[in-house]
């Protein structure tokens, strides 16, 4: 056949494009649920929380992070509600004073030194700058994890590419500090976030 | 259809060609090289509550408060407190414990000159089968103690008082005196490396900006030092005592002085004759200053006080102790000893009842150690050259260092034990050069120390008990005593190293509570008051001041060949090892100097013919040592600078540079050559 040497080409080429954009990061994640439900959705609209309630920066200017079971028990001492995952809640965490062991989406590595305090106290910056609509979401998605690396895929963001058309942050990279950072015209060096 | 090899190969040529253009490869390079980095036997900081600890750091004298911040409880960073900085060794201080240059067991040497490691058992019978065979011959022990004024000093005053064998040596010039750095006005320092490694780091700088100090600094080369001081004086090496004495004939000439006073000082008619040979027009070729100058400087010193003159320690070098007598003549001529803003004696910090008799037994000198008589030589953190200590032993010796590093004078030990690093143990700080006030201050353990590893008078005290003498109960008990006995003397304050505040001694209830503001961050201290000297005393005519003269050749103002150079060598001083993570800081050579690196200025360098960035072999008396010649326009005409590094390599030592110098006196000559 005539052209068969470049239909050959042509079908390697799509095939390869398909396999890296669809295929890959499919394979490259592992997907794991959270070990419990929770809805930002409910704490913040229903019940009328800030994201301050519960992620504040105490006063010696440390991030509380993901608040311990005991700012959870505060609340749900007792079942308020009855889905399941409200009692596996109170009973297996909350009655038994156990962490509840989230996977965290934007765990930085070990050598990142990231100040809550400086970004949100000092420079105003909105949760969402970096946490996206997290805020507001109703259930927890799947948690992604690189199986090579081991880190979140919220480090590298939702698109494979790092590409977004609609020009909004993309994840948590060192690229994206820089580019916050550059954009903001901040001056920034390696020890400020390696010490 | 049909499809062929050829194809076949389209197809993956096809398939390679898209792959370039999908995420897969360069994803892939991102995270196989982050996985690289997280391999599970690379050490991690572990996950834990992030804690901040405070202690006192000893890696000198300076004892600078100390933030430890910890993940879990290990610690990640160091930080100053109380609004004191921290050197850049000091910052990373951390890392030390795992430096790989640290012995954390017990060695000794073997017959071929390497290291072989033993048990602390066997080091302790072997020491002990040392010390007791020479019990009965006075002086035949000698215990150099690179941290006087401590302590583990009283402890080992004690042991020394226990039995005519041994002697204690220490330079206890800084335990009793501190400059009133704060109140002086000008400092003129003698290639004192006042903005490396001397006091508290920033310091000097803070006050000359905030224009209270003028530093006048003298020194051959263009040190840190030298381009931080507001005047720089390039002094020929080898001639600074005759520069102080010419300094002082100036002040004497003018007549500014304390006629009153100085006149009445023991020998002062006699210093006078002396120093009348001193004149600036005739030390100026020795100097390499023009008279002009000297008696400018003079002047400074005398009318723009309070003012004080340091001179670099190098205890047992030969033309030390007359450059001691010259600038301790020349500070009491300017009015320096006992005034604000000068000289001053420090508080003495109380002593428990059981060391009172072990507080009076003095320091010996090195000077006053005749030569080959030395059987056992003891090595707690002593940062004297080999070639000084060598001269002391006797044929048949035995010498044992005590501490973290097998380093300097340590590598030529033919035992060692590791002594604890400050992150690891309990132990009080001397006290700094800087400050005038008394000082007690602890370390806090952040890290376990080594199993083996023994503070030097511990390891004494087992040995004691031995050998039939009295041991001593542990370090940390007289730590413990000492505090005690500070708070039952009621003076004095305790600064906390988180806020700086102070608070009275009186505050303390207990001794536990005075203990706990310690360990827990906080220092005691008590201010000196000025006063003046009971009995002044000037050197005359029959000291050693004498042959200074004959000493101070000047340097060849033409050298011609590199045949033989007036050697200068940048000994190096303070801990041995700087952890790696430094270098992304700092460029190495600004923190210390590569070793064995011979610095020479370009002018000379052309005239003798020598390449620069070249290997060269520097000779200099019997020691030839490969070196790499760098040129440098910092250092000065005619002269040759080498920069002696610690010694990680026990079996070289004996060619040491630095050793050489020391041994041969404070100027020596060189000769270097490419090879």
């Amino acid at each position: 056949m005539k052209h068969s040497g470049k239909i050959a080409f042509a079908a390697g080429l799509l095939l390869a494009l398909h396999l890296g954009w669809r295929q890959f990061p499919d394979v490259l994640y592992s997907k794991a649920d959270q070990p419990l439900q929770f809805s930002h959705k409910v704490h913040v609209e229903d019940s009328g929380m800030s994201c301050e309630d519960c992620h504040f920066v105490r006063d010696d200017g440390r991030f509380t992070g993901i608040p311990p079971i005991a700012k959870c028990a505060e609340c749900h001492a007792e079942p308020l509600g009855a889905t399941p995952h409200e009692k596996v809640l109170v009973e297996k965490y909350v009655a038994t004073l156990t962490e509840i062991p989230w996977r965290v989406y934007s765990r930085q590595p070990d050598n990142v030194y990231f100040p809550h305090a400086a970004h949100v106290k000092t420079a105003k910056l909105a949760c969402e700058s970096c946490h996206g609509e997290h805020g507001k979401t109703e259930n927890l998605r799947p948690y992604e994890q690189n199986r090579i690396s081991g880190y979140s895929r919220d480090i590298w963001g939702p698109s494979i590419s790092r590409i977004s058309l609609k020009g909004e942050r993309l994840g948590m990279k060192m690229d994206d500090c820089i580019d916050c950072h550059t954009e903001k015209k901040l001056r920034h060096s390696c020890l400020d976030c390696h010490k | 259809m049909s499809l062929g090899r050829r194809d076949l190969l389209k197809f993956l040529g096809g398939a390679a060609a898209g792959a370039i253009f999908t995420p897969v490869p360069w994803k892939l390079i991102d995270d196989v090289s982050i996985w690289t980095q997280n391999w599970s036997w690379l050490p991690l900081v572990p996950r834990g509550e992030i804690q901040s600890k405070y202690t006192t750091c000893t890696l000198c004298s300076s004892g600078c408060p100390v933030r430890v911040r910890c993940a879990g409880a290990q610690p990640v960073s160091m930080w100053g407190a109380a609004g004191h900085r921290l050197c850049p060794i000091g910052l990373s201080a951390h890392h030390l414990p795992y430096h790989p240059g640290r012995l954390a067991r017990p060695m000794e040497h073997t017959q071929g000159g390497k290291w072989q490691p033993i048990t602390l058992e066997a080091a302790v019978e072997r020491i002990s089968t040392g010390l007791s065979g020479c019990l009965r011959q006075r002086g035949s022990i000698a215990i150099v103690d690179g941290r006087a004024g401590t302590t583990a000093s009283l402890l080992y005053k004690r042991f020394v008082a226990q039995t005519n064998a041994a002697v204690y040596i220490a330079d206890e010039t800084t335990a009793r005196n501190g400059i009133d750095l704060d109140r002086t006005s000008t400092l003129l320092s003698l290639g004192v490396p006042l903005q490396d490694s001397w006091g508290e780091p920033g310091h000097v700088m803070r006050l000359q900006a905030d224009g209270k100090l003028t530093v006048i600094h003298a020194e051959a080369r263009a040190s840190a030092t030298a381009s931080l001081a507001d005047t720089w004086l390039p002094l020929a090496p080898g001639a600074e005592t005759a520069f102080v004495l010419a300094l002082a004939h100036v002040i004497l000439k003018d007549g500014i002085y304390d006629r009153g006073r100085i006149q009445k000082a023991e020998n002062f008619r006699s210093f006078e004759t002396l120093i009348a040979a001193f004149s600036p027009e005739r030390v100026a070729a020795a100097t390499g200053l023009a008279p002009d100058v000297i008696g400018d400087v003079a002047r400074q010193l005398a009318q723009a006080g309070p003012s004080v003159v340091l001179a670099e320690s190098r205890p047992g070098v030969d033309g030390a102790d007359e450059l001691a007598t010259a600038v301790a003549a020349l500070n009491l001529l300017i009015g320096s000893e006992g005034s604000e803003g000068g000289i001053l004696a420090r508080p003495e910090v109380p002593v428990h009842d059981s060391l009172k008799d072990a507080s009076r037994v003095p320091a010996t000198t090195l000077a006053a150690v005749p030569d080959h008589s030395v059987k056992v030589l003891w090595l707690d953190d002593a940062e004297i050259p080999w070639a000084v200590l060598e001269r002391k032993l006797a044929p048949e010796h035995l010498v044992i260092s005590v501490s973290a590093w097998p380093t300097g004078a340590a590598a030529h030990a033919g035992l060692f034990v590791p002594a604890p690093l400050f992150l690891e143990s309990v132990r009080d700080a001397a006290a700094p050069a800087d400050s005038a006030a008394a000082w007690f201050r602890i370390t806090s353990p952040v890290l376990p120390a080594p199993p083996e590893s023994r503070e030097g008078v511990d390891l004494l005290s087992q040995v004691a008990e031995k050998i039939g003498l009295t041991p001593t109960d542990s370090l940390v008990d007289h730590l413990h005593r000492r505090a005690e006995a500070i708070r039952t003397a009621g003076h004095g304050q305790v600064v906390s190293y988180a806020d700086g505040t102070a608070t009275g001694i009186a505050a303390f209830s207990s001794a536990e509570d005075f203990w706990n503001a310690l360990a827990n961050g906080g220092a005691w201290t008590q201010a000196a008051s000025a006063k003046a000297p009971p009995r002044l005393r000037l050197p005359g005519e029959n000291s050693s001041l004498e042959k200074t003269m004959r000493t101070a050749t000047p340097p060849p103002s033409n050298p011609g060949t590199a045949a033989e150079l007036p050697l200068v060598v940048s000994a190096y001083t303070g801990p041995p090892a700087a952890s790696p993570v430094l270098s992304k800081l700092y460029e190495e050579s600004g923190l210390k100097e590569p070793p064995d690196t011979a610095f020479i200025h370009p002018q000379t360098a052309e005239r003798a013919g020598l390449k620069p960035g070249a290997r060269a072999m520097v000779e200099a008396g019997n020691v030839k040592r490969p070196v790499l010649l760098e040129i440098s326009t910092l250092v000065m005409p005619g002269t040759l600078h080498v920069s002696a590094a610690p010694e990680f390599h026990p079996a070289r030592p004996k060619h040491s540079i630095a050793g050489t110098t020391a041994a041969n006196g404070r100027l020596v000559r060189a000769r270097i050559w490419n090879v």
